[in-house]
């Protein structure tokens, strides 16, 4: 093997001794010469000759600098998603449905009569006085369906508002300490997403009783399930990136940077879970009334008056009618506009 | 008077896919194997190698982001690990670190003001409207516009974003920076206009650079000495002007020769030593010389022994074959 | 003149996107010849990726495609689908940059390549084996009849680079389209792709279209060069006109801004200044004016797109400029950075060596071009 050594040692090496430019002997001179005169030309020409050979003045310069800090137009990534969100016609439909079902849920009580008043005629078919009629105790169906919706978000945003905190707490303890606290949560949230959602409330419920608040605390402590494991994961993914490694680097404190650069950025499938989570709950307390299990009567709910116009609804349908309608809407509504969310934000996980 | 960064024997093992029965066993990935140098203040020690090498593993040795399994790493004479656990903060107002990605590097929640606020929060507990002055003084540094600290680092270009990486790093006023692969990511015509920068602040400011790159064009031109490495290991050190002309170990010679020059007609000139087959996973990297499995020149021993750097501080090999003569660019020597 | 085997002429390809039509190609010619290699140069965004995917009808339905691409008589834009999928891989393949987006991790390498046989001709399943290994070892894959039956998984960068080479040559085309076909690999393995490539497309024939940002992989590969800047084309012609009689102030920075192994060290690098221009709203005149150090209004740079014009036989530029700089000299990066030991000796070559050169190997130890 060693020939190819000698092969190249054939030549006259270049060292310290034979600077560049050095007049060599042999058929390599006039190469070396001519480097030589592209070193010199070179090495000077840059500060100086350079700008007169590139034919720049002292404006153009300025001008090529000032154009390496040119930023284009602002654009926040929030107008963006807007954009984006404005375009899904379908999920602006479900955005004036939540809006419109808030306004009637803040302002309906105040031109609605009294829900629980019993004094209508019985099972009456919707009229001037009572627009959806009234039901089998003569109450106002309309007057119970605003409190009823009223009731019903209220209970979805506190429910979801709640499991949302519980589920970022536990998800995020669980991606960033990983190991065996990481094991331990997450198996549990795998075994309580083994058992059927019913019979979980209804566990819940048995222990905790009927009532607004069990129903509450009940959805909570059902629903943080999926948002703790969309957190953590989006914690194991995020701290991975180089600038969470910068900011170690930097010497942020540990809470600053799970906090400041960890947290925002999992945030994107949260926001589309809350929406989608609203939803979700709206339709399990309907459910959990349903059976009979959730909102005590006679409070305004809207399952619980599906659920009371069940025997009846052959002859008066506009019982069942009403009230499913106000379920639709407001479920249809937050779903909507969860999948809007989700393709503005680009979240593609759930 | 001691260097300013030492690195003693450096090993950097991780734990490795399961293996063994029932996946009872997890592999040893070797990243850094034994690994010493030297780099005083003002110094730019530049470190080639190709991916697994275990260059950017040591970067994050030195930066202390991971912690070395073996060896220690010294900083003004003393123990890296002691003084950063002594005092986090004043280690980390010493050494700082530029990333590879721009993309990834800047957290796009942030403004780059806030995101340049940061290292003065936390070292001098200055609120962001306090440090105003500052942030815009670095942008400025870095060749950007003051006005665009409220931007969002999605609303900057590549070469930008590397600046505002490079503005992050000198807020400490650190006294070594390590690049990891700081141009890699940009496009050719931007990355000339960050490695300048780059020099122009060493020369303002002192600071040592460790200089991590798979590119040996841009190595030896910002680099005032060189480190080559292979499978965990320093395989060639030297100074800038020896390690190019006249580099002894075969790795270095093939990195070398196999780098493309944008000159159609040297290539055509330029015989090029292909090396075989892949780099070896560093699970398993072959006894003796790590190299030998592609090395042209192994025989018996390469398999036995290891090779130790030898030579002097100019330059030094570990290979049992060392190649004597001068590096050649198709039929001229590389010019110093 | 024969006809070039591949001709593009006046091609534009324009995207719909969230803010507004991108114009990623605008009006790009070049032609290929038989056994030829084609480099396409340009920095991200250049729409040198894009030109490449619209000869094969490649890009997604947002885009909207006008010019022609003239294959063997027939305009490739306008064939329709079993026409193109004859011509996909059997008479044109493409290399991608990532082997693993390409490769399907769920098949055996082998069977891909036979599903790729059989479906550009009736060819038995055994034989269509039989060729699968035959092109493994063509690509120096070691014991091509045991990897023949491997997962993409169990090969490495290297080898399932290759692995996609052996690919697109199962079907002897006769242009292949390497869309950055070494940028995800380290330098040695790049040297041996590129080896690879180069010592095939003379073998057989073949002729490549090389799209990449690496000037050095150019020099060393491509026989034609075109320069791409901001969807359009600046610079084209042979590749030593390109380096050594630059015609475009865009391919002059390029040379000018790279460090390089054979120049003086201390000398600054070059930038170009600037940044690369937005494809929404790319700059009016020429797109490369607001970086470009020699623009000057009164000539029109600022408002007018330069024509493409020749400077020598066979090599063109767009820019307003191009004839009086280059009389100058003003391109002429050799003269400005001092770089490129320009070999006049070329008698010198038969002892060329780096100080060493392997031993026999199975790999193309040491091949000369």
């Amino acid at each position: 093997m060693d020939e190819n050594d000698d092969l190249a040692s054939g030549l006259s090496p270049m060292d310290d001794a034979n600077p560049p430019g050095h007049p060599g002997s042999g058929p390599r001179s006039g190469a070396q010469d001519m480097a030589a005169v592209g070193h010199a030309a070179g090495a000077g020409a840059i500060s100086h000759d350079e700008a007169h050979a590139l034919d720049m003045t002292p404006e153009e310069e300025a001008n090529l600098d000032r154009s390496l800090s040119d930023v284009g137009p602002s654009r926040s990534l929030r107008s963006d998603a807007w954009r984006r969100f404005k375009r899904n016609k379908l999920a602006l439909f479900g955005l004036g449905l939540v809006a419109f079902l808030m306004v009637v849920a803040v302002f309906g009580p105040l031109f609605v009569q009294d829900p629980l008043d019993t004094g209508g005629i019985s099972k009456e078919k919707p009229t001037n006085q009572h627009w959806f009629g009234t039901d089998r105790l003569g109450r106002d169906v309309l007057a119970r369906i605003v409190y009823g919706v009223r009731l019903s978000l209220f209970i979805g945003m506190v429910a979801t508002a709640a499991c949302t905190i519980l589920g970022i707490v536990i998800g995020s303890v669980a991606g960033w300490f990983r190991g065996w606290v990481d094991t331990i949560l997450m198996r549990f949230v795998d075994i309580m997403l083994g058992i059927p959602y019913l019979v979980l409330a209804l566990a819940f419920v048995a222990a905790l009783g009927k009532g607004v608040t069990a129903v509450v605390v009940t959805l909570a402590a059902t629903a943080w399930l999926q948002t703790a494991r969309t957190v953590r994961a989006g914690f194991l993914q995020v701290r991975e990136l180089e600038y969470v490694e910068a900011a170690k680097a930097i010497g942020v404190p540990t809470h600053r940077i799970i906090l400041r650069h960890v947290l925002p950025n999992v945030f994107q499938p949260v926001i589309v879970l809350v929406a989608i989570g609203i939803g979700t709950a709206i339709l399990a307390e309907a459910a959990l009334s349903f059976l009979g299990v959730g909102v005590k009567a006679p409070a305004p709910s809207l399952g619980l008056m599906i659920n009371e116009s069940q025997s009846i609804f052959t002859s008066s349908p506009h019982l069942l009618f009403f009230p499913a309608i106000g379920i639709i809407m407001t479920v249809l509504g937050f779903m909507l506009v969860g999948d809007g969310l989700r393709d503005a934000l680009d979240v593609k996980d759930i | 008077m001691s260097p300013l960064l030492e690195a003693r024997d450096v090993v950097k093992e991780f734990r490795g896919p399961r293996t063994g029965f029932l996946g009872m066993k997890h592999a040893t990935v070797h990243a850094v194997n034994g690994v010493s140098f030297t780099l005083d203040a003002g110094e730019t020690l530049g470190v080639v190698g190709e991916s697994g090498c275990g260059k950017s593993t040591l970067g994050r040795v030195i930066m202390r982001l991971l912690p070395a399994t073996a060896g220690e790493v010294l900083l003004g004479g003393e123990d890296a690990a002691a003084l950063e656990q002594a005092d986090k903060k004043a280690y980390r107002s010493r050494v700082q670190m530029v990333f590879q990605d721009p993309y990834a590097s800047l957290n796009p929640r942030m403004t780059v003001g806030e995101i340049l606020a940061e290292p003065f929060l936390v070292h001098q507990g200055l609120k962001s409207r306090q440090s105003q002055a500052e942030v815009g003084e670095l942008l400025r540094i870095v060749g950007l516009s003051p006005e665009h600290a409220s931007r969002y680092p999605h609303e900057f270009s590549g070469g930008q974003r590397q600046r505002v990486g490079i503005a992050r790093a000198l807020a400490v006023e650190p006294e070594l920076i390590v690049l990891d692969e700081p141009v890699s990511a940009l496009d050719v015509s931007i990355q000339a206009g960050v490695v300048n920068l780059m020099q122009k602040l060493q020369d303002e400011r002192g600071m040592a650079y460790f200089f991590i790159a798979h590119d040996l064009s841009v190595v030896r031109h910002i680099s005032d000495r060189v480190a080559v490495m292979y499978l965990g290991r320093i395989v060639e050190l030297g100074t800038r002007d020896r390690i190019y002309r006249d580099a002894h170990h075969p790795y270095t010679r093939a990195l070398m020769s196999a780098v493309p020059i944008p000159d159609p007609t040297l290539e055509r000139q330029r015989k090029r030593i292909i090396l075989e087959g892949d780099v070896p996973s560093p699970i398993d990297p072959p006894s003796g010389c790590h190299f030998r499995t592609r090395c042209w020149k192994a025989t018996e021993i390469c398999a036995e022994e290891v090779p130790l750097l030898t030579g002097d501080a100019d330059l030094a090999w570990a290979c049992h074959h060392p190649i004597e003569s001068p590096v050649k660019i198709g039929s001229s020597p590389v010019p110093a | 003149m024969a006809r070039p085997l591949l001709e593009v002429s006046d091609l534009n390809v324009e995207f719909r996107t969230d803010d507004g039509p991108v114009q990623a190609v605008r009006g790009v010619d070049f032609s290929v010849d038989a056994g030829q290699v084609l480099a396409i140069v340009g920095e991200s965004g250049s729409g040198k990726s894009v030109t490449a995917m619209s000869i094969l009808q490649l890009l997604p339905p947002s885009a909207s495609i006008s010019g022609e691409v003239m294959w063997k008589g027939e305009n490739l834009l306008e064939v329709k689908e079993p026409r193109i999928r004859e011509v996909r891989g059997g008479e044109i393949s493409m290399i991608f940059q990532d082997p693993l987006t390409a490769l399907n991790p769920v098949y055996k390498v082998g069977d891909q390549i036979v599903e790729m046989i059989q479906a550009h001709g009736r060819v038995s399943r055994r034989d269509a084996r039989d060729r699968a290994i035959e092109m493994l070892d063509l690509v120096g894959i070691p014991q091509p009849a045991k990897r023949v039956d491997q997962y993409t998984h169990e090969f490495s960068g290297g080898m399932r680079q290759r692995a996609m080479i052996a690919m697109a040559l199962s079907c002897d085309p006769q242009l292949i389209i390497a869309d950055e076909p070494t940028t995800a690999l380290d330098v040695t393995v790049q040297a041996q792709v590129l080896e690879l490539l180069t010592d095939l497309a003379d073998r057989l024939d073949t002729a490549v279209v090389l799209i990449t940002h690496d000037l050095g992989v150019v020099a060393g590969m491509a026989d034609r060069v075109t320069v791409m800047y901001a969807g359009r084309m600046v610079e084209a012609g042979s590749t030593d006109d390109v380096f050594d009689g630059t015609g475009h102030p865009y391919t002059h920075g390029l040379l000018m801004s790279l460090p390089r192994l054979d120049s003086d060290v201390g000398a600054p690098l070059m930038p170009i200044g600037g940044q690369p221009p937005s494809m929404l709203s790319p700059p009016p005149g020429c797109s490369f004016h607001p970086r470009c150090p020699f623009a000057r209004e009164d000539l029109g740079c600022m408002t007018e797109v330069p024509a493409t014009l020749e400077r020598s036989p066979g090599h063109v530029s767009a820019c307003h400029r191009a004839d009086e700089l280059m009389a100058d000299g003003a391109l002429d990066h050799r003269r400005l950075v001092g770089a490129g030991r320009q070999a006049a000796d070329t008698d010198t070559v038969s002892v060329t060596d780096d100080g060493s050169a392997p031993g026999t190997g199975t790999e193309g130890g040491g091949l000369e071009r």
